[in-house]
């Protein structure tokens, strides 16, 4: 953050680029991420092309950024073209400094073949993170997921075989499931841990598991509103979670993130930067961006946020949006948040800023001092709402007053 | 007669709706050349967006066309369109006031609806001449002999002559050019007896101030004269007289026997009501015309400002409303669920519809529209009568004798098949038969008195939907009547939201409570907890749903783009919110409000 000197030659800010690949065979019935069930159209790629390099010419090429991470999310990209993909990072490579990149990207089961593994490796992939979500056809099929277990033990092999040593896999739990056993119309406890169990005999570098998000719009929203499928009770849900973070606890990995999990190193570099300040430029629909402003102590002064920013015409972020984006964040961490860098961005001790209601949590044992700051206990990260609830109320009382 | 008025035509188009009235007008405008072709708009007279969308007249319009018949002379024939729904009738009938002739359109492909016959009475009690004209004749499903002798058995008109044309692809326009001119009588005017005018429309203009149209039927009237509304007893002073040619061009004169428009700085078009008759202050007229009405609102409801919008914007566009529409009518009220707002009263329910559009649309505000209401009369204990229109209002059944609901005679014209399920239909709303009558071996008429709160909730779509859309219908006023009426309420989280209650039939009571519950349920999102809603009379419940619990933990993921979205969720901003009222902990959506009234299909 100490940037006093900059030098044009020698770029020292890293920032993450997202790119949103807005295409899928089939919209999962859990999901209100914006896609459309058609093929990549070339049209979507030039645009995306020519945004990057717009952006370029304000954080590429001969300013103070360099690009450490590049991340390819979705709707599907991986059903995007060679040609496609292509058009995109070389945008990418001729606008912005690269250094040592983390290039992700998100794939369905379905859409891996040799062939496929094969182009991307040749693309300059490093990463891959995989949507299996279970490994139970019962749970794939309540989801509307497009793929079977089968395929996605599958696909996961041929992207070992083609050479890919950084692998995530993406799992939801706390769901409905179809089953010809109307005993059984939720995914219970042992069905997870057997998908978990066989995950983890697999070794990828990375793991996220997600619980179940009924969003309002989706086609799972209105049969539960119908009571036409049910899903684990809260307590269920909450035995799965923490039954998972034993789980992946004893093969080694690093429950580095409310739902986060690696091997130790393979943490996702791209998001880690969500969560701890850093900057990043979004391109594509929906993909959002955020550019932090510094002042000449080093402290933030302002930030921008928004679909845009990378054009400057973000939505320009207060000081008290920026405390709250800090905590928003970094207590999703399990090492929690950093004290010292607070001060450091902004001035002031974090617990001047949150003191009553950090007393309230501690009382309640959510949270728990560490070294360096302040974490969530397990019991906090189970209710992790009204934490995140309580630290901006704190925040919009001050302001008011 | 003047020699002058020999070449003056004053008619009106009549029709059911869709009917093809406002097409018909297009072309008798295009073909005449009072608007040049790169001018049409689809449906000229329909100037409003919302009356095109729809496909309704509302506010009707008028226009001089000048047309060249066979006959070498050149007439003046001055259309006055004329709204199209069952809630405008009064005007409707005073429109047709300033005519001698009616072009009554009838589309082949239909027949006799509803309101072709309520409009055909309308102008058989003026004294017009009635034109048959068939319309769509170039629709494969046309059968313009049949109609022809529908026509002629159920009405009585000799339409022999009446010819067929398609208004759609201007066919055989001009035969009804020819027919006005030959068989729509001359205005018989003298112009030389005191003004006596008709005021058949009026609208505000914001550079003129009211604008009236009007009918001259005696004497003459211009710039500078001193007028008198006969029946407001209002004396303004005139500062414009003009026709609609189509677009306002102003006269020196407007004399007897022509159509036009008058300005004089009128400030309200309250204050120059539809049905009134303009004289000379200095020189009036004995008497004036007749038929002249207050039009009163039969339709109430609540309209109240979003937790985002400002109370005094949406008094502001009220008051701007009402300044133009003399039949809408509102005071403030305060509801405990809602807080400030404004008791809102309409014609009916298309009118309260269109006006909530309005505010939405033209205006852009964001309100909330509460369960409309008959006036219902209460009569006391020492037989003194009152009214209220918010069924909030009503007291405990202790304080009062008993109460009186508004009564309409409806006529419902419907294709024989569907008779038994519209019979069904009206006796489940309460509906007395009176009589019923073929009119054709395959269409029946029914006459019922039906009570007017069972026909403005759902009444019209759920007769669309039993009768495919073949069925019409037209209803009036009648009286009031002793009725064993309750109140019913409902309580979402064991709190009861006053802006759902409603006044019903006893009868009814049970099947609406539950009805209202279920779609609350469909359109409340979860909670974190369960959301009892139940309908009550007074302290007994008497339905219930529950919505279900979800406890969403929205904060298992969190990316990106996920940031701002996410905080703002939990710092309980409004942002995705903007349409949901919160009652007690409970949030409700915008559309709650409407989806209890909405017609289901399901439903007996």
């Amino acid at each position: 953050m100490q940037s006093e000197n900059d030098n044009k030659n020698r770029p020292e800010k890293a920032l993450g680029i997202y790119v949103h690949v807005p295409y899928c065979i089939r919209k999962c019935r859990y999901c209100d991420f914006v896609s459309f069930e058609k093929a990549p159209e070339d049209a979507y790629f030039d645009k995306l092309a020519e945004d990057i390099e717009l952006a370029g010419n304000a954080f590429g090429n001969g300013t103070e950024y360099y690009v450490d991470t590049l991340f390819f999310g979705g709707g599907t990209p991986s059903l995007a073209s060679a040609a496609q993909l292509k058009k995109v990072l070389d945008a990418v490579r001729e606008n912005f400094v690269l250094r040592e990149p983390e290039i992700t990207i998100e794939v369905n089961p379905e859409t891996v073949t040799p062939q496929k593994a094969a182009e991307l490796k040749e693309l300059g992939f490093n990463r891959v993170s995989m949507g299996v979500q279970s490994l139970d056809d019962g749970v794939l099929s309540a989801l509307g997921r497009v793929h079977s277990a089968d395929r996605a033990r599958q696909a996961f092999h041929t992207l070992r075989d083609t050479g890919f040593e950084n692998i995530n896999l993406d799992l939801i739990f706390g769901t409905p499931r179809d089953s010809a056993d109307e005993s059984a119309p939720v995914q219970r406890l042992e069905v997870w841990r057997h998908t978990l169990d066989e995950v983890l005999a697999m070794r990828p570098e990375h793991i996220s598991f997600y619980s179940l998000q009924i969003e309002e719009g989706t086609p799972l929203y209105k049969d539960f509103a119908a009571e036409k499928i049910q899903i684990p009770s809260w307590e269920e849900n909450r035995e799965m979670y923490h039954s998972a973070i034993r789980q992946i606890k004893e093969h080694g990995y690093h429950h580095y993130e409310v739902s986060n999990a690696a091997l130790p190193g393979f943490e996702c570099r791209h998001n880690l930067k969500y969560w701890t300040m850093q900057p990043y430029l979004g391109f594509g629909i929906s993909a959002h961006s955020f550019m932090p402003v510094y002042g000449e102590n080093g402290r933030l002064t302002a930030g921008y946020r928004g679909e845009a920013a990378w054009s400057c015409t973000g939505e320009p972020q207060s000081l008290a949006d920026l405390k709250g984006d800090f905590i928003f964040t970094q207590l999703r961490l399990t090492e929690g948040l950093n004290a010292s860098f607070y001060r450091q961005l902004f001035g002031e001790e974090f617990s001047a800023d949150f003191g009553k209601a950090l007393e309230e949590l501690a009382a309640k044992g959510y949270i728990i001092d560490t070294e360096r700051g302040v974490r969530l206990t397990e019991k906090g990260l189970d209710n992790i709402n009204p934490v995140m609830q309580t630290l901006l109320e704190e925040l919009q009382w001050k302001r008011n007053t | 007669m003047n020699d002058y008025q020999r070449f003056i035509r004053n008619f009106s188009i009549i029709a059911h709706i869709d009917h093809g009235k406002s097409t018909l007008a297009d072309r008798l405008i295009e073909s005449t050349g009072t608007v040049a072709h790169r001018d049409m708009k689809e449906q000229f007279l329909d100037n409003m967006d919302l009356e095109r969308e729809r496909g309704i007249t509302i506010k009707l319009q008028t226009t001089r066309l000048v047309y060249k018949a066979k006959d070498g002379n050149e007439y003046i024939l001055n259309l006055i369109d004329t709204p199209g729904h069952v809630d405008f009738n009064y005007e409707v009938s005073r429109s047709l006031a300033a005519c001698e002739g009616a072009v009554l359109v009838v589309d082949a492909t239909q027949g006799v609806e509803a309101q072709t016959l309520a409009n055909v009475y309308l102008a058989l009690d003026e004294d017009l001449e009635i034109l048959p004209v068939l319309n769509k004749i170039d629709l494969a499903s046309a059968h313009p002999e049949e109609v022809r002798k529908e026509i002629e058995d159920v009405i009585g008109l000799d339409a022999s002559e009446a010819p067929c044309i398609s208004a759609k692809e201007g066919i055989n326009i001009e035969a009804v050019l020819e027919d006005i001119v030959a068989n729509v009588p001359a205005p018989e005017g003298d112009y030389d007896a005191p003004l006596k005018a008709l005021i058949f429309d009026s609208y505000y203009d914001n550079y003129k101030g009211v604008v009236i149209y009007t009918r001259i039927f005696d004497g003459s009237v211009k710039a500078g004269d001193t007028i008198l509304l006969m029946n407001t007893g209002k004396k303004y002073e005139v500062t414009e007289v003009g026709v609609n040619a189509p677009y306002q061009t102003p006269v020196k004169e407007l004399s007897a026997g022509s159509v036009g428009y008058i300005c004089a700085s009128i400030k309200q078009v309250r204050d120059a009501r539809v049905g009134d008759t303009i004289t000379l202050a200095e020189s009036p007229t004995k008497e004036p015309l007749k038929g002249y009405k207050k039009v009163q609102p039969m339709v109430y409801c609540g309209i109240y400002p979003t937790p985002d919008e400002k109370y005094e914007n949406v008094k502001d566009c009220l008051e701007k409303l009402q300044v133009n529409d003399a039949a809408f009518v509102f005071e403030p009220e305060t509801s405990q669920a809602l807080g400030y707002g404004f008791r809102c009263g309409f014609l009916g329910l298309l009118h309260m519809e269109i006006i909530v559009e309005r505010l939405e649309r033209e205006f852009d505000l964001e309100i909330i529209t509460t369960s409309p209401s008959v006036i219902y009369k209460i009569v006391e204990h020492d037989g003194t009568e009152r009214f209220i229109e918010n069924p909030s209002n009503l007291p405990d059944p202790t304080q009062y004798d008993h109460l009186e609901e508004p009564m309409v005679k409806a006529t419902l014209v419907v294709p024989k098949e569907y008779v038994g399920s519209i019979m069904e239909l009206c006796q489940s709303r309460r509906g007395v038969m009176e009589h019923m009558e073929y009119i054709t071996p395959e269409r029946v008429e029914l006459y019922y008195m039906l009570p007017l709160n069972e026909v403005i909730y759902d009444f019209f779509d759920a007769l669309k939907s039993k009768t495919r859309g073949y069925g019409s219908l037209n209803y009036d006023f009648d009286h009031y009547e002793r009725s064993n009426l309750v109140k019913l309420d409902i309580l979402l989280n064991r709190e009861m939201v006053d802006a759902f209650s409603m006044i019903v039939h006893e009868s009814e009571a049970y099947s609406r409570g539950k009805f209202v519950c279920e779609k609350l349920k469909e359109v409340i999102p979860m909670h974190q907890f369960e959301v009892p809603i139940q309908a009550a009379i007074g302290q007994k419940i008497i339905a219930r749903e529950t919505i279900r619990a979800y406890r969403k933990d929205v904060l298992a993921k969190c990316y990106g783009g996920d940031i701002s979205r996410k905080k703002k969720l939990l710092e309980k901003q409004k942002e995705g919110k903007k349409r949901m009222r919160q009652f007690g902990s409970v949030e409700v959506p915008q559309e709650a409000f409407t989806a209890v009234l909405k017609y289901d299909d399901g439903k007996k």
